[in-house]
């Protein structure tokens, strides 16, 4: 673990917050790897000169999200990724992070044809990350 | 105070602090330079002189204190304040140790940096020394227990202060003075109070904040805890082994000179001699540690290698 950890005063985010966001980022870019022991709460939060509570919230708040283990007496460990979802999970998933997308969308006013240009803002463009794919998408 | 322990403590004392000294002066020096960025080398050698200053002044302390815990022994203590003595000044010693570690912490401003690493004792901990000493803890629970349950009451009605036997079965005998419960409950007492306040203050070294995370800085910021926490296992060392060469040496001469002796006593007599020497060489060494330990390297930045800054903890 040569990773540093670093709190801004200045930042109007809470230190929490800011504490998660660098763990989990460290988590999901592979530098911090499963098993790997995070620091002890009280040492980190002396480091950063945080309290204990603070960074107590930020490892319990990566426990809820999965991404660490803690256990008494063992400390907090990286837990193991989470499994990739089968193909109809997938889908499933997909569809509701679509619908809420739809709904917000008509929300605000939008036509169907400008839903879906917000999505594929020109599809036969070259270099979009979604041209020449099935037209399927962007329905 | 007692004549017997009190021609046995002189001898022993000034022998046990010239072979201290010789060693200190032994102790190895050469260290590889410490590669520090010449930004934070001020500040490491700041801490490193101030964390020393209060490890001096603990040691100067437990001098002082140690001795008048001896003193007592001549207001009818019997001895038990010579027996205290080497807690007394082990306990010092840590109190300076902690207080150089809690003044070293460095001021919370701006953005603040933490290595993500996890810190534990055993990385800073001399394991050699570590295992000696507990070893040493050990022997001397062990030594306690035994010659707890083997004393008796002396011919002023005290319990555990002596060793009797009955010679035959119309003529009993007896010795002392016996580290019995008149001596090894205190003692034990003040060991464990001893040994839990130095686990508290190796935390303290552990857990004492660092000022950033630079590789650099982290390198010079553990020698100085490797100090300290060498500082409070060889304070711990003086501590157990000076008691249990005590007890060894005071339970050898009872069972030695006891009239009608059983073969195992002497044999044991002669064992705790032995272990009484053992441990003085212990304590010795563990003096040295304390006068001359592990430096701070020579402090080398960017171009220069500034040997005169190698300070003397």
């Amino acid at each position: 673990m040569s990773s540093a950890l670093t709190i801004t005063p200045d930042d109007p985010t809470p230190p929490f917050e800011q504490l998660r966001r660098q763990l989990v980022d460290l988590i999901e870019a592979g530098q911090l790897v499963e098993g790997e022991r995070l620091p002890p709460l009280r040492q980190l939060a002396g480091d950063l000169g945080l309290a204990v509570g603070t960074v107590a919230r930020t490892y319990r708040e990566l426990e809820t999200a999965g991404l660490v283990r803690s256990r008494r007496g063992g400390g907090t460990k990286v837990a193991p990724p989470a499994p990739k979802p089968s193909p109809r999970e997938r889908q499933a998933r997909l569809a509701d992070l679509a619908a809420a997308y739809v709904m917000k969308a008509r929300a605000l006013g939008a036509s169907d044809a400008e839903i879906t240009g917000a999505v594929l803002p020109n599809p036969s463009e070259r270099g979009h990350p979604l041209a020449g794919q099935p037209a399927k998408l962007a329905r | 105070m007692n004549v017997r322990i009190g021609v046995l403590l002189v001898p022993l004392l000034v022998p046990l602090l010239l072979l201290a000294v010789w060693l200190a002066w032994w102790a190895p020096k050469s260290r590889r330079p410490l590669q520090v960025d010449p930004s934070h080398r001020d500040a490491l050698l700041a801490g490193h002189r101030k964390a020393a200053g209060w490890r001096w002044a603990g040691l100067g302390l437990g001098v002082v204190a140690a001795a008048v815990t001896a003193w007592t022994a001549t207001f009818g203590l019997h001895n038990l304040g010579a027996m205290l003595a080497p807690t007394v000044f082990g306990l010092c010693v840590i109190a300076g140790v902690v207080v150089g570690e809690l003044t070293t912490i460095p001021p919370r401003q701006g953005v603040r940096t933490a290595a993500l690493e996890t810190r534990t004792i055993g990385n800073y901990l001399p394991r050699k020394l570590g295992g000696l000493v507990a070893a040493s803890a050990l022997g001397l629970g062990a030594l306690l227990v035994t010659t707890t349950l083997m004393g008796s009451v002396d011919d002023q009605g005290r319990a555990g202060r002596n060793l009797s036997r009955m010679c035959s079965p119309e003529r009993g005998a007896s010795a002392g003075p016996w580290p019995g419960s008149f001596y090894s409950v205190p003692l034990g007492i003040a060991v464990v109070v001893g040994l839990v306040v130095a686990a508290v203050a190796l935390r303290t070294i552990v857990l004492r904040p660092r000022s950033g995370s630079d590789p650099d800085l982290v390198a010079g910021d553990d020698v100085l805890r490797r100090r300290s926490a060498e500082a409070v296992t060889a304070a711990t060392g003086v501590m157990v082994a000076a008691s249990l060469s005590g007890v060894a040496l005071v339970a050898a001469g009872a069972l030695m000179g006891f009239g009608c002796a059983p073969a195992s006593w002497t044999i044991l007599g002669i064992a705790l001699l032995a272990v009484g020497a053992l441990m003085l060489l212990l304590t010795a060494w563990c003096l040295a540690l304390l006068l001359a330990g592990r430096r701070l390297p020579p402090v080398e930045s960017a171009d220069t290698v500034v040997p005169s800054q190698a300070v003397r903890p």
